[in-house]
């Protein structure tokens, strides 16, 4: 094995990628690009707004006081809702249409039926076809309706007994949080993932379409009648593409940090290695598949068999510890799944290199054996 | 550079050895036989040309050479080492142009000189001086900071002759090297062949061009994988009775039947 062999085809690839902009944009701009989304997306529902549509039709007797008026108050005084009062059918009307997320009906007879003993319904409409928005919409709503149940309580209750009544619903919940900190966000959650899924995706289809094109375009059968081996061809291809994807998990990682703000607790250098480990595997997986392409269309193809199930089964969407065993067993063949257990264990728990030592040793080996495989696959016979 | 050295030296076996020496080769593809008993021998320093028609089994015979393919039987030497047991021996010392242009087009000119000077182990100054020489050569130093994509066609294929040859190889392959190419620049293609044969290497060039192959020191006539005729260009007019090489050409071709070459 010849290390000067190896080096100078890293040095081409470096030299390479330095007149195509369109591959050095896919690695450095298309990161920061997603990450921004992601980063706004998760921002905006931190800091989210439900938007209320309000209904008052509660009419009253001469001379009494309207009961859903405390409530109202308190939807209005209440920074996490804006309210828009509207008539029912504009109401109705709005939330179909998605203008406002959730509709609060006070119907006509609530202050009589609450006077009367009776209980008081206030009607909610969410349009429902997001489950998880329309039930973030009515805890929002629902929230603020017990705060202020209680004023409600003692204006209808006789004087001597509104007393009794707690200036709103004792109920509390208390949290513990055993890593992370109360200000711990979704998007520090979700960082850490966002940046392995990001880095293997890419580096993986560069590196699968510029060793097919090796192969196409005839060059491979050059190499091949050269002294150069098929370790050193791949080798060769891990180091200069690995260059890449170490500067593209740098810049990834500096953008997440320094301008998305995302808090971390372990050391920044530890972030880097897994990231490292996993890229280089990415880049060995991606010559031995192109093994198994004929056209860059073929090579494309890969990416639903290769990236779509590790998206959905490395603990992006549902912790691996809470899946049907069968389906752990699959997501514990995944590099992505040990990538991202490193990563969460590191930026969020704050361990380090040693404590993740399995998770960093699976990826590690993971690289090793997608190179020996891939240097199989090159082969002298190209036929 | 230093196996170059030493194969040059010691191990390289004798000179009255031939460049190239086929036995019986036979090269399967599934159900076609590219090659079916080809035996041929190739001289050291001469400039041998392989003729025939397309899919006559002269690019398979080219990279069993190389040792790109294993043959299905036969035996092969090239420079006295057996292929492709032994192709390791010979890979530092051969220049394979391939038939298509296989280049890297984002790279410059000198980038991609220099990038095959260094796999095949030349490094420093002898590596800068081997990648400024060839470029001379094929008249390219002019543009050697010209990214490959800007280039002409002509001046890829000149480009494409000068990684062939930076590692100064004894042994070159060219496979149709002037597929494509104009009159004036096959003619420059033959001023550095001719050169290069000066120097001692032996080169093995396939071509259907006939004016192409008088300027060859032997030629070879290869019909369904089976060596038809051999000799200089002159022997082979008079074998076909022509003093048109193409009609002799023609006129082997005809007279020899596969079956009859077959008995």
């Amino acid at each position: 094995m010849s290390l000067s062999r190896i080096f100078a085809i890293t040095q081409r690839i470096i030299l390479q990628f330095r007149r195509d902009h369109r591959s050095l944009a896919l690695i450095f701009v298309a990161p920061i690009l997603v990450m921004s989304i992601v980063g706004y997306v998760f921002r905006a529902q931190e800091n989210g707004v439900t938007k209320v549509a309000l209904v008052n039709e509660d009419k009253l007797a001469a001379g009494q006081t309207s009961l859903a008026g405390p409530l109202i108050e308190d939807l209005k005084g209440n920074t996490n809702l804006a309210i828009t009062e509207l008539s029912r059918g504009a109401a109705e009307q709005a939330v179909r249409d998605g203008e406002q997320q959730v509709a609060v009906i006070f119907g006509s007879d609530f202050s009589r039926e609450l006077r009367a003993g009776h209980k008081g319904v206030i009607q909610t409409v969410v349009e429902g076809s997001n489950p998880s928005q329309a039930s973030g919409a009515l805890t929002a709503v629902g929230q603020s309706l017990a705060g202020s149940a209680g004023t409600v309580m003692r204006q209808v209750l006789p004087p001597a007994l509104a007393q009794v009544v707690p200036q709103s619903v004792p109920l509390q919940v208390e949290t513990t949080r055993l890593y992370g900190s109360a200000n711990l966000t979704m998007l520090d959650f979700f960082a850490p993932m966002f940046i392995a899924y990001i880095g293997f995706f890419l580096i993986f289809l560069l590196t699968s379409v510029s060793f097919l094109r090796e192969r196409t375009q005839g060059t491979m059968e050059r190499l091949s009648a050269s002294p150069v081996t098929r370790l050193e061809l791949v080798l060769g291809y891990m180091l200069g593409f690995g260059f890449f994807a170490m500067l593209q998990a740098v810049v990834m990682l500096l953008f997440t940090i320094y301008v998305l703000q995302v808090k971390y607790s372990g050391n920044l250098l530890s972030i880097f290695v897994v990231t490292g480990a996993l890229v280089l595997g990415a880049v060995n997986l991606g010559i031995l598949l192109s093994a198994f392409a004929r056209n860059e269309l073929q090579a494309i193809q890969f990416i639903p068999i290769v990236i779509l199930p590790q998206v959905l089964l490395s603990g992006l969407l549902w912790p691996v510890q809470q899946m049907p065993a069968w389906l752990q067993a699959v997501a514990r063949l995944m590099p992505l799944t040990y990538a991202i257990d490193a990563l969460t264990a590191i930026m969020i728990r704050g361990e380090s290199l040693l404590a993740t030592w399995l998770p960093l040793f699976v990826l590690l080996g993971f690289a090793a054996v997608m190179a020996l495989l891939a240097a199989t696959t090159v082969r002298r016979e190209v036929a | 550079m230093a196996m170059v050295g030493e194969l040059k030296e010691e191990s390289m076996p004798s000179d009255m050895e031939a460049a190239v020496e086929a036995t019986e080769l036979v090269k399967q593809f599934g159900e076609v036989r590219a090659l079916d008993g080809l035996s041929l021998s190739i001289r050291r320093g001469e400039t041998y040309g392989l003729l025939g028609p397309n899919g006559s089994g002269k690019t398979t015979f080219i990279r069993l050479i190389a040792g790109l393919v294993r043959p299905t039987s036969g035996t092969l030497r090239v420079m006295g080492y057996p292929v492709p047991a032994q192709v390791d021996r010979v890979l530092p010392h051969l220049g394979y142009m391939t038939q298509l242009q296989a280049l890297y087009n984002d790279l410059s000119v000198w980038e991609h000189v220099q990038f095959f000077a260094r796999i095949f182990d030349l490094r420093g100054a002898r590596k800068d001086a081997r990648v400024r020489e060839t470029l001379e050569l094929v008249e390219l130093l002019a543009r050697k900071d010209s990214p490959v994509s800007t280039l002409s066609g002509g001046m890829k294929q000149r480009l494409s002759l000068a990684c062939t040859l930076v590692h100064d190889p004894q042994l070159v392959l060219l496979d149709e090297p002037t597929v494509g190419v104009d009159p004036q620049l096959r003619q420059q293609f033959w001023g550095y062949f001719r050169r290069l044969n000066e120097r001692g290497v032996t080169i093995v060039v396939s071509s259907h061009v006939m004016d192409e192959a008088d300027r060859c020191d032997r030629l070879g006539l290869i019909r369904y994988g089976k060596l038809l005729a051999q000799g200089t260009p002159d022997e082979l007019r008079e074998m076909g009775g022509s003093r048109n090489l193409e009609e002799a050409f023609l006129t082997l071709a005809a007279s020899r039947s596969p079956e009859e070459v077959t008995v």
